[in-house]
């Protein structure tokens, strides 16, 4: 899977030439994607976005980090002329010296979208169509379906690790009443199961009252709890969050919850073909514990907060593109899961809301608090999922919310948690949770 | 730079990229053949906390270029984008249903007051000085405040189209884009987004002061539930345009206002007169033509309370005929209908100081720290916001963690005044609104969230 169409070694030792200082690290990241995107059918907007989109686009950024600072130059195309220009960008050591262009390599082409792959994409809309059918619901569907190819190689004076490839699928359906998105590590008829489940689900939900605000117990099926996690645990326990309130490592050793709750970000274990051998930083991924019976282990860190913090191990440097600088966040999260079976965890929640569904979550990394938005859930009476209550926000601070974890599921799901927005730079995020006992959680209108 | 007048009806030529893409994909069988290319280079600052009292710096420059073709054939068309120069695939994806139908070309006036597309990028120092200059100009604003996050974008772009219809346009975008985050004394917070023609543009002094008002507002209480006058700043008021573009964007705009007009037609009071000007002078995102390469011009979309016309890509019944309201904000995507410079007008006579002489008894809401909920079919709203409560025409406290909230319907019949001070903030394109007094509304105590 050569892409980059540069010597490795040749780009290697063009690099060590801005590595003045010892401490200093540089990078060249290359990256090669491919989004393929059916939008619906019935767009109003036709005239302006037909068929099929396909983009393609290739480019690499070079790095240095010098003592709590980045320079970092990008390019589109991969070209050893822009190489050399923006390694002069870079340099802050004789930036009008003459360094010369790394030498081509072979490239192997992308190739183009084999007839299944295509199939695959414009048969989930009739698959998603079917599924609900066979729930004995109809309605209009606006489902956009699309294949996602992402290819990295990392360089480093002394690291060239092997290029890594990401495939995954998004659908996104705009209902009149409310919005629906989905990652998915494969499409095919397990997959539009899902998919229409969720939909059939929110549809039929779709004039009911929201709950009147109050704090009450919650049960959170698997996709819910991973958007969970991914706010309250994941981004809170990144190293440039925490350092918005002090030094990051000094989360090591404090417990944060009870001792049910052991979360991890294991990107080598992350579904189908998202899997990664190394981050962004070309550096080897680690299955990390964030919290080990409910205290904070190991924060996520990139190369620079590892070196800033000393405790910290690096490997989880993701960037959502190569115009951004990497930073520490997750890549697919793992909650150990429990005892109960999910009849035990509704039995202890009576009066309380099953929520399944999550539209979208947000920390506020300054106050600690987070907000889910919830398109609708199920209240739970007599230890069932009962009638439906419409969308609702569940807020709270990060302490609260892990404080008041009083139980965690058996049966674990593998889904996409969601895209992931941090700093404008948008990631997909995978996750393998049961469900998630809260005591208490607070529900706004 | 001006676009090129059109010289329709013109068989494509080989003789450049475009025009290679271009005929390539009529070779093809396409009869609607459209090609972008865009390049551009930008500047990236941020600065972020390293610790309890160390920041630490990123500088990102980066150079883009990128294309893409639209091409329709009957009913089915594709779209293809892709890094680098526009080059004829050996393969083009397929075509799919869905008609594509391109504009005519027309001839565009040049773009007056376009003399901020040659002022240069800021340089490094220039970058990372504004920001520390923001951080102390905060500090000495408002004693232990702190700014923990900032990032400014400042970049340049230039775009060339051509279509089968003989469109051939050139246009140029100059921006500069600053988000901002602060913690108060007492740990409140606050986030501010600003944008200008170019870097140099943005003063330290006056992002601080407001950055400064805004941490002194979240200091606030929340109010009791109340009713009175409302005296919004433009930041508060560009909130609530923001929120009722669907009023005037896309298909099925007329419809949606149609559902809150009174009998007479009217959507509210008489000073509602909202424009959408994508050459409004000197404004980041002007420009001669839009994302089609057809000119773009200042449309009235609500007309003294009375509903106009929609910003749509086409003319209603002129399915070829462009309206100058297509948005692109990248080669990567096809273009929407939207928004550029999207504004209520002001009044050229009224301050703000005359505004606020006005609120005997009221609230005075500086800011809103959200996009806040509008539900135009069941006719209400209600935005987060922060301010001062009023009695006598004179601050009595600040007030946060509060919504004001009402009728969509009344807040359109309940604006009793508008002041000068247009100002726009990038929320959907740029939004922008003048101080506005408004009556039947409520502001309610907001749950922390």
């Amino acid at each position: 899977m050569a892409f980059i169409g540069l010597e490795p070694a040749a780009v290697a030792r063009a690099l060590s030439q801005i590595a003045d200082r010892p401490e200093d690290r540089v990078d060249a990241y290359f990256e090669r994607l491919e989004t393929v995107e059916l939008p619906p059918e019935e767009d109003s907007s036709r005239t302006l976005a037909p068929g099929l989109l396909v983009r393609r686009e290739e480019g690499f950024a070079v790095r240095l980090v010098r003592d709590g600072r980045s320079w970092l130059a990008s390019r589109d195309g991969l070209e050893p002329a822009s190489f050399t220009d923006a390694l002069r960008q870079v340099a802050r050591v004789l930036p009008t010296a003459a360094y010369g262009e790394p030498q081509r390599a072979a490239v192997d082409p992308l190739p183009p979208l084999s007839a299944e792959e295509t199939a695959a994409v414009l048969e989930m809309p009739r698959l998603v169509a079917r599924a609900v059918r066979s729930r004995h619901a109809a309605f209009p569907l606006r489902l956009t379906v699309a294949r996602h190819r992402r290819d990295v190689q990392v360089v480093s004076p002394r690291l060239v690790p092997g290029p890594e490839r990401e495939i995954y699928y998004s659908v996104a359906a705009d209902q009149p009443w409310g919005r629906y998105g989905a990652l998915l590590p494969e499409l095919g008829t397990a997959a539009a199961e899902r998919v229409a489940d969720a939909l059939t689900a929110s549809f039929r939900a779709r004039q009911a009252a929201p709950p009147a605000a109050d704090r009450v117990p919650a049960v959170l099926a698997p996709a819910a709890a991973a958007v969970l996690l991914h706010e309250a645990v994941a981004h809170a326990l990144e190293a440039d969050i925490l350092a918005l309130g002090g030094h990051p490592e000094a989360a090591q050793g404090v417990t944060l919850g009870p001792p049910e709750l052991t979360v991890l970000d294991d990107p080598g274990r992350s579904p189908g073909e998202t899997d990664r051998a190394t981050d962004d930083e070309g550096l080897a991924v680690t299955r990390r514990y964030l919290l080990r019976e409910g205290v904070v282990e190991q924060p996520l860190a990139d190369a620079a907060w590892a070196e800033r913090a000393g405790t910290l191990i690096p490997g989880a440097g993701r960037r959502g593109n190569r115009n951004e600088p990497p930073g520490p966040r997750s890549t697919c999260l793992e909650l150990a899961p429990g005892e109960a079976a999910l009849s035990d965890l509704l039995a202890g929640a009576e009066g309380g809301l099953y929520v399944t569904q999550v539209a979208r979550g947000r920390l506020d990394a300054l106050t600690g608090r987070f907000r889910l938005a919830v398109p609708f859930a199920r209240r739970i009476r007599g230890g069932i999922a009962a009638d439906a209550v419409g969308p609702f926000e569940l807020t709270g601070s990060v302490a609260g919310l892990l404080e008041s974890v009083a139980g965690v599921g058996r049966e674990v799901e593998t889904a996409g948690a969601g895209w992931c927005a941090k700093g404008g730079q948008k990631l997909p995020v995978w996750a393998r949770t049961p469900a998630l006992f809260l005591a208490r959680v607070e529900v706004r209108r | 730079m001006s676009p090129r007048p059109p010289t329709r009806p013109v068989p494509p030529t080989g003789d450049d990229d475009l025009g290679r893409v271009l005929l390539s994909l009529e070779s093809e069988g396409f009869e609607e053949v459209e090609v972008y290319a865009k390049s551009g280079r930008s500047r990236r600052y941020t600065r972020f906390p390293l610790g309890p009292d160390r920041s630490g710096h990123d500088v990102a420059t980066s150079e883009e270029k990128g294309w893409a073709a639209r091409a329709g054939a009957g009913a089915v068309s594709l779209f293809y984008a892709a890094t680098g120069e526009p080059r004829p695939q050996r393969a083009w994806p397929e075509a799919m249903p869905g008609a594509l139908l391109l504009p005519e070309p027309v001839r565009a006036a040049p773009l007056e007051g376009s003399g901020h597309l040659d002022a240069p990028m800021l340089a490094e120092r220039e970058g990372l000085g504004l920001l520390s200059g923001i951080a102390r100009e905060l500090e000495s604003e408002l004693p232990g405040a702190r700014l923990s996050h900032a990032r400014l974008d400042d970049g340049a772009s230039e775009s060339r189209l051509r279509s089968s219809r003989g469109v051939d346009a050139c246009w140029r975008l100059r921006l500069a884009a600053l988000e901002l985050e602060a913690v108060g004394p007492g740990g409140e917070t606050a986030h501010l987004a600003a944008s200008a023609p170019h870097g140099r543009a943005l003063t330290p002094g006056a992002l601080a002061r407001r950055l400064a008002d805004q941490l002194a507002t979240a200091a606030g209480q929340p109010p009791e539930r109340d009713r009175g006058s409302f005296l919004l700043a433009p930041a508060a008021a560009a909130r609530l345009v923001a929120g009722l573009l669907p009023l005037v964007v896309g298909e099925g705009a007329e419809a949606r206002a149609g559902r809150l007009a009174d009998r007479a037609g009217k959507l509210g009071s008489e000073l509602w007169t909202v424009i959408d000007d994508g050459r409004f002078p000197g404004a980041p995102l002007a420009s001669a033509v839009d994302g089609e390469g057809i000119p773009t011009r200042r449309q009235v979309l609500i007309d003294a309370g009375g509903f106009r016309r929609s910003l749509t890509a086409r003319r209603p019944g002129a399915p070829a005929a462009g309206t100058g309201a297509v948005r692109r904000p990248s080669w990567r995507h096809p273009p929407t209908a939207g928004p550029s410079q999207l504004y209520l007008a002001p009044d050229a006579a009224v301050s703000t100081a005359s505004l606020l002489r006005d609120v005997a008894r009221g609230y005075y809401l500086l800011d809103a720290p959200g996009p806040g909920h509008f539900d135009l079919v069941g006719d209400t709203f209600s935005l987060p916001v922060r301010g001062f409560r009023i009695e006598s025409g004179r601050a009595e406290r600040a007030v946060a963690h509060a919504e004001l909230t009402g009728a969509v319907s009344a807040l359109l019949r309940g604006l009793k005044a508008k002041g000068r001070d247009l100002s726009f903030f990038p929320l959907a394109g740029l939004i922008g609104s003048p101080s506005l007094l408004l009556t039947g509304l409520e502001i309610l105590p907001r749950r922390a969230g």
